[in-house]
């Protein structure tokens, strides 16, 4: 007890200003960072996680369409059409994520990608050349084509893909972790309030000093204002997660494999493979199966999504496909080749597109919801990083005011 | 830190002692070929490239038990028991062939298998069944030719395959229905005028084929390139990255007509009898024999002549049936040796 009465007024006057200070620091710096957190969800890698899928889909696309399109005997037009688009929108997406990505390894994949990319379309401009001269050179440079797209340009499309949904789930993570420093600073506070309070009425002999207990008061208000806020960004980030990119990625990913089954259908068709049969193999032995768990993800993740009719809806079309694509097999198998080719291209086709058409529904769907809740969470911060400050100004100054009326009397 | 591009610059600038700023591979880097130039699959290089290939030439004869017996037995009565019978029940013929090989066998532009290979099968689809058509063409690659036959894939290959010792322990060959010889195909503004102006230099062949082994044996050696198919030789042509292509005439004609920037080098430097490949199992050397029997009837009566001026000739000039020969096996006279 070195202090006299007014030394230790004077101390308290100084304390619960800066502690008051303090807090306004340190939910203002919650909210800032949560609010980067979502920001990058919204505007950064959830923008690119879908940049990066629309070119893995393209290029998945295109080397499906292209082999299917190669076994007619004239390439129809709209497969010509389709490729050209696909390859396009993959170079758009590319530079899109050159302009909004530096990541290193991003940049690698990038590179990759815009020097293979015209080799591609260079063996896929070979292949259609011979083949519309009927010449044989010409399922050789297709071959090439497609084994340049497996092994270059889908492996770095993926490997970006999956880096971007990689740090999309890790900034879902910082935006909507418990906020461990603000709760822990709070109840310090609060603490060190009752406390001084406590002290003070013993000291005063007068029961509430309304300054500390305004201050107080409007503390516990911009807590439960963070909190609150803090929470329904939560619930809407993760809505925006759970009933829309998580099952997303799964539906992209049935999807691209979707796609290279078809292609390995066309493939073992053209591919003089044909006793080898690797593609076939891949289709029946790994893709198969890997289809019906990425379906059965789709579902079980995102149960009760836009998508998850239609991931199921994907399954029976799916099916029905493997039906077409043995009667394709088993025509092959037994040398009627003319058989085989015309399933390919009309009965097995079609079962394919249908479900390619409901895996595209369920990710416009699921991205959509993705859209739509992970704004609304990402708003619901808005406003909140001034408001935090201003309550902590007050706070200091309904400190100040009621601490200097008791140091007042002392005069 | 909102600004991305502040971020950049800063670890840029943390990174600029020991590593170069920005992409993984530079813009100069991909210009300097940093970045490989894209194979096709299934390519071997140097020593690998012989791996499984097999020599010519070597004498491995009688041969006398597939000598034909007699007239053939006419189509749809094949004799009870036969190896002919029981491809008679099946109700076709499985043949297995190229369709990467102009003239002699390949899709034409209807995606119809043709060329001379398929038509002298089809004469044996011919004689089982009494119609060329009752056959189903099994799409197979050099190297799996002896599988599918060992394992009964086919009953029949009909691709291009030339007689050899090593080949008769592992399969059976018809008598000697046409003969081939190794030459080589370059780009047409090339100066090499032979295989022997090639030591040191990239040269493609099929795996497993006797062409492939032919490169390797050459003095000074080139370096040989193993592919899948033959098509497979002429895109890494196309692409500059081999000085040639080479293996039988028959082969290279074709691939030379599909592209008119290239050039066959006329004179052969082997000479290879080509046969139908079939189970060497004691239990089908009747069907050897029926099939002998057949190519014998297909050099008498002009139908062989007939397919070969309708395929061959007008790409690799006349030629006459060769003569069959069961006594000594795999040595042929050929007018260019």
């Amino acid at each position: 007890m070195a202090l006299r009465t007014p030394g230790r007024l004077r101390a308290l006057l100084l304390a619960s200003v800066a502690v008051s200070l303090v807090w306004g620091a340190v939910s203002a710096w919650t909210v800032e960072q949560r609010q980067s957190a979502a920001n990058q969800v919204v505007a950064g890698s959830g923008p690119l996680s879908y940049d990066a899928q629309q070119v893995y889909q393209s290029l998945s696309d295109a080397d499906a369409t292209e082999a299917n399109g190669y076994l007619s005997a004239i390439e129809p037009a709209s497969d010509v059409t389709r490729i050209h688009a696909d390859i396009s929108r993959a170079e758009a997406y590319v530079l899109a994520i050159r302009a909004g990505d530096q990541d290193p390894a991003i940049q690698a994949d990038l590179t990759t990608l815009a020097t293979g990319i015209p080799s591609y379309t260079d063996y896929v401009g070979e292949a259609d050349a011979f083949n519309r001269g009927g010449q044989p050179v010409g399922a050789a440079w297709l071959s090439d084509a497609s084994y340049l797209m497996r092994h270059t340009l889908l492996p770095a499309a993926s490997d970006m893909y999956a880096s971007e949904n990689a740090r999309l789930n890790a900034a879902y993570a910082r935006a909507t972790g418990f906020p461990f420093l603000a709760v822990g600073a709070a109840i310090v506070f609060c603490l060190l309030a009752v406390a001084a309070q406590y002290r003070l009425a013993r000291r005063t002999n007068r029961l509430l000093n309304p300054g500390l207990a305004a201050a107080s008061l409007i503390g516990l208000v911009s807590l439960a204002w963070l909190l609150g806020s803090l929470g329904a960004a939560r619930s809407g980030l993760l809505a925006g997660r759970d009933q829309g990119s998580a099952p997303a990625q799964f539906l992209v990913q049935a999807e691209v494999t979707a796609l290279r089954m078809h292609s390995d259908e066309s493939l073992t068709l053209i591919n003089r493979d044909g006793a080898d049969d690797s593609t076939e193999k891949e289709f029946k032995q790994a893709l198969w199966p890997l289809l019906g768990r990425e379906l059965v993800s789709a579902q079980s993740v995102g149960a009760g999504s836009p998508g998850e009719a239609d991931a199921a809806a994907a399954a029976r079309a799916a099916q029905a496909w493997y039906g077409q694509h043995q009667r394709v097999y088993d025509a092959n198998r037994d040398g009627d080749y003319p058989t085989a080719v015309t399933l390919a291209t009309t009965d097995s086709t079609a079962s394919f597109r249908s479900v390619e058409a409901a895996l595209g529904r369920g990710i416009a769907a699921d991205q959509a919801a993705f859209t739509g809740s992970a704004a609304s969470g990402d708003s619901d911060l808005g406003g909140l990083g001034a408001g935090m400050l201003i309550a902590a100004l007050a706070m200091a100054a309904a400190c100040a005011w009621g601490v200097y009326h008791r140091l007042a009397e002392y005069r | 830190m909102r600004n991305p591009m502040a971020v950049a610059v800063v670890s840029c600038l943390l990174l600029l002692g020991t590593a170069a700023c920005g992409t993984a591979a530079s813009p100069a880097q991909v210009a300097t070929g940093a970045t490989a130039v894209p194979t096709p699959s299934g390519v071997a290089v140097g020593p690998a490239a012989l791996v499984n290939s097999t020599p010519l030439g070597g004498k491995c004869g009688p041969l006398a038990d597939v000598a034909p017996t007699g007239p053939l037995p006419a189509p749809g009565h094949m004799p009870a028991g036969s190896t002919m019978a029981k491809i008679y029940r099946q109700g076709y013929l499985r043949v297995g062939v190229d369709q990467t090989t102009e003239f002699f066998g390949y899709r034409d532009a209807h995606g119809n298998l043709v060329g001379f290979d398929d038509d002298v099968a089809r004469q044996i689809a011919k004689a089982i069944f009494g119609n060329p058509n009752a056959i189903r063409f099994v799409v197979i690659t050099s190297a799996q030719r002896i599988p599918d036959v060992q394992n009964g894939t086919v009953d029949l290959v009909a691709d291009n395959m030339t007689i050899t010792c090593d080949r008769l322990q592992e399969v059976a060959f018809s008598s000697d229905y046409y003969n081939a010889g190794q030459t080589i195909l370059v780009p047409s503004n090339s100066h090499v005028t032979s295989i022997g102006r090639l030591g040191g230099q990239r040269v493609c062949a099929a795996a497993g084929t006797t062409s492939i082994n032919e490169v390797g044996r050459q003095r000074p050696q080139p370096v040989p390139v193993s592919v899948q198919n033959w098509t497979d030789c002429l895109v890494l042509l196309q692409q500059g990255q081999i000085a040639a292509v080479s293996t039988d005439n028959s082969v290279l004609v074709g691939l030379a007509a599909q592209d008119p920037d290239t050039k066959m080098i006329a004179k052969p430097f082997t000479c290879e009898p080509h046969g139908l490949a079939m189970s060497n199992a004691p239990g089908a050397r009747d069907f050897v024999r029926f099939v002998n029997g057949v190519l014998e009837q297909m050099r008498t009566d002009g139908e062989w002549q007939r397919l070969y001026n309708q395929w061959v000739a007008p790409h690799l000039g006349p030629q006459a049936p060769p003569p069959p020969q069961y006594n000594v096996a795999v040595e042929q006279t050929c007018p260019w040796l």
